[in-house]
């Protein structure tokens, strides 16, 4: 029994040193001015480490013995209709990246060759998302709906109607066969 | 930071938990000794208000031995949170409250107050929190400005925790734990909170938090019952 008591003597003592890890008023006091200088040196910045850019992601296709095949167009030219100053593909282009109007819940844009143009209309439901307290907001864009002209475009589909800032295709669209 | 700071020290208490002697079963015969109501507080919440932006909150506790060993636990606090940011300013606010038990693995003799325990919770936050001047940046259609409005939040959770308690000056305790979080309702939201109050990081599953508690006892007594298995030990060795 004495045994037995010594046991739970150290026991206790043990248990009070671990409790008081600032056991002494003064140490406790030291310890809080240590940890608020620590704080007070630390000036923590996180950066974002996300993608913060939110983009319509399409691909142009022809179909070839109903099998979908990568198509180029070459001489294109794509605008936002309202933004016919700021050309978004100038060149060739077998997938395409087009930024959604957050403002409003559709837009449209232009894309013409050489001799052709058509328009393609996007409808959609605007969200705004807090990506990370780093990186802050981002607009996204749900439910997702188009509409096409047909001059050397044939159809369209939407393979994903959401719109976030991954890389996910969202859109195909077929061109006429020459 | 705050966040680092309680790793430090979780990692500093497991490590002296394993240094700590292990529970010893030394419950005497039926006896007479002092249980109580102990009320207390946490001091970790605090530092809180030295970072930048301020995380300004409280918890209380508050905890009562029913038998031998065995204590019902309320703890509660509120957080408020204001982070401003050159393309929004988001901010938070919540009460939370924690209900369960607490174990103490030691013996307990009249005239020791020191605890090793483990303790579950079932906890709730009702909170709010909403994002004001936002600037979406948009270099085709132009920069986007808009808000959320408030977001109201109730959040639950489970929690497992294991610590210490000594009796440093008469009813009067010093102790830590560590504690683990599981969340158990959380609804998905457009904008996910940054801290859930009570609980820690948002964007964990388990975070794991520490707490370094100073409380009062208001005693009363409490009669401990000899374990029958003792007794019939006892008995035997008479």
């Amino acid at each position: 029994m004495r045994q037995e008591t010594d046991i739970y003597t150290k026991a206790t003592k043990d248990i009070r040193k671990a409790s008081g890890i600032f056991p002494a008023p003064g140490r406790l006091t030291a310890a809080v001015v240590v940890i608020l200088l620590l704080l007070a040196a630390c000036n923590p910045s996180p950066r974002c480490l996300e993608n913060t850019d939110v983009y319509l992601h399409a691909r142009f296709l022809t179909l070839d013995n109903g099998k979908d095949k990568d198509t180029t167009l070459q001489n294109v030219r794509m605008w936002g209709i309202g933004r016919e100053d700021s050309l978004i593909v100038d060149g060739s282009a077998w997938k395409i990246s087009l930024p959604l109007d957050a403002h409003y819940d559709s837009c449209a844009f232009v894309i013409a060759n050489d001799t052709l143009q058509d328009t393609v209309s996007f409808h959609y439901t605007r969200s705004t998302r807090l990506l990370s307290f780093e990186c802050g907001f981002i607009a996204e864009f749900n439910d997702l709906k188009i509409q096409i002209t047909r001059h050397f475009l044939d159809s369209a589909a939407v393979v994903n109607p959401l719109v976030t800032n991954t890389d996910d295709e969202n859109v195909k669209i077929y061109l006429f066969r020459d | 930071m705050t966040r680092t700071l309680k790793y430090i020290f979780s990692g500093i208490s497991l490590f002296l938990l394993t240094l700590t002697g292990t529970g010893q079963d030394l419950t005497n015969g039926d006896t007479i000794r002092y249980g109580g109501v102990r009320f207390g507080i946490d001091l970790i919440p605090f530092i809180g208000f030295f970072t930048d932006p301020p995380m300004k909150g409280y918890e209380l506790y508050l905890d009562a031995e029913v038998s031998d060993g065995w204590y019902l636990v309320a703890e509660g606090g509120r957080l408020k949170y204001h982070k401003t940011e050159p393309d929004y300013a988001y901010r938070m606010k919540g009460s939370y409250l924690k209900l369960g038990v607490d174990h103490n693995i030691l013996g307990r003799r009249a005239d020791e107050n020191e605890s090793i325990f483990w303790g579950l919770r079932i906890a709730a936050v009702d909170m709010t929190h909403e994002a004001e001047e936002i600037t979406i940046h948009d270099d085709y259609w132009g920069d986007l400005n808009t808000s959320l409005p408030p977001d109201h939040l109730r959040p639950f959770w489970f929690e497992v925790t294991v610590g210490i308690k000594a009796e440093v000056l008469k009813n009067f305790f010093m102790g830590w734990n560590v504690r683990g979080h599981f969340l158990l309702i959380y609804p998905k939201e457009i904008m996910q909170p940054y801290i859930i109050p009570g609980y820690g990081n948002a964007e964990k599953n388990f975070p794991i938090t520490f707490n370094y508690v100073l409380s009062y006892r208001f005693p009363y007594k409490l009669k401990v019952k000899q374990k029958k298995k003792k007794k019939k030990e006892t008995e035997g060795t008479e």
